[in-house]
């Protein structure tokens, strides 16, 4: 494998993480990737990973907006074979992520895991960075609570 | 200890798509890539050729036929009310002289004779320009009339347009437009 598809592979996976936050659920997750890979290749923009945020983004919204979603996964067929997933490195966590609301998870993983700064979340959600930082603080603070309260390791 | 970010990240890093879902992906946007961007490339120059032909063709054409047949609905309608000669005569030369308004010179040629003799002239409009209106009597005695009008739209034609019972001939001869009307015969 050459380190262009390598490269590809490795921002289409920093995409699918993304859109996980987004919608809590492997196979939306990857048609949102396949949706707007799709499009950046036919509109021949440069493959980057902020732009396939953006576009992962959109494309969400208009899939939400449209209410089409749940019926449009619900009656696919024969897709490929999601990935065996590791075992959690916290068990409790995916429940406590999948609690938060969209736009907390979304910050909280454009932040922890894409490494975005507030104002770089600000700009693709459109919402202050001040906004971002708060609901940022909050939202670690909630999990940091449960957290410790389940395991007792924070 | 790990910190909550660091927990999280490594909860979001073990997740990743396999490998057929890669492949899908990439593969899928290697079919898509290009048709939709040529269909809408396509639709566009198509609807633009569309226009064009409209514009450079058709309307053209639509117009024109609709500027001869309202010349020929008012000359049947001129036609119908007979209204009497200013000019007597047989002369397309006098009848010039006599109706110096006219911003051109009557005309009476052969294709004008074969439908009528002249016997007078009067001075009337069509499409809003000043004309020569001119009598004409055929063999039988039927009275015709000639219009000769400067043309403004600066088309070609060569029509039989039946209105009102009149049948008009209409025909461009340089900058003029002529037109017979008769009314038929039951």
């Amino acid at each position: 494998m050459n380190n262009n598809s390598t490269e590809l592979e490795e921002l289409l996976n920093q995409g699918y993480r993304y859109a996980l936050a987004l919608t809590k659920d492997e196979d939306q997750a990857f048609d949102l990737v396949q949706d707007s890979y799709v499009k950046i290749v036919e509109n021949k923009t440069p493959i980057q990973l902020g732009y396939l945020i953006k576009t992962i983004r959109n494309k969400f919204i208009d899939h939400q907006r449209r209410n089409k979603v749940k019926l449009k996964w619900l009656v696919r067929r024969n897709r490929p074979s999601t990935i065996q997933q590791p075992k959690s490195v916290e068990p409790n966590l995916e429940k406590m992520l999948a609690l938060l609301s969209q736009r907390n998870r979304e910050i909280l993983i454009l932040s922890v895991v894409q490494g975005y700064t507030a104002r770089e979340i600000g700009q693709l959600m459109d919402i202050p960075r001040g906004t971002v930082l708060s609901i940022l603080k909050r939202t670690k603070e909630k999990l940091k609570v449960q957290l410790s309260e389940r395991k007792g390791i924070l | 200890m790990k910190s909550l970010d660091q927990i999280i990240k490594e909860h979001y890093e073990g997740k990743r798509l396999s490998e057929s879902q890669l492949k899908q992906i990439t593969e899928n946007a290697r079919v898509k890539k290009s048709p939709k961007r040529h269909l809408i490339s396509f639709s566009i120059a198509a609807s633009i050729l569309v226009l064009l032909a409209y514009f450079l063709l058709i309307h053209p054409a639509i117009n024109k036929n609709n500027i001869v047949k309202s010349y020929a609905e008012e000359i049947a309608t001129n036609h119908l009310k007979q209204r009497p000669m200013e000019v007597i005569t047989d002369d397309a030369n006098l009848i010039s002289s006599s109706l110096p308004k006219l911003n051109f010179k009557v005309n009476y040629d052969n294709r004008l004779a074969s439908f009528g003799q002249l016997v007078g002239a009067k001075y009337c409009h069509v499409d809003d320009q000043i004309a020569a209106q001119l009598r004409l009597l055929d063999k039988a005695n039927n009275k015709l009339t000639c219009y000769q009008f400067k043309q403004q739209h600066n088309i070609r034609f060569e029509k039989t347009i039946t209105s009102q019972n009149v049948q008009v001939h209409l025909w461009t001869q340089d900058t003029l437009v002529f037109a017979v009307a008769e009314t038929i015969q039951e």
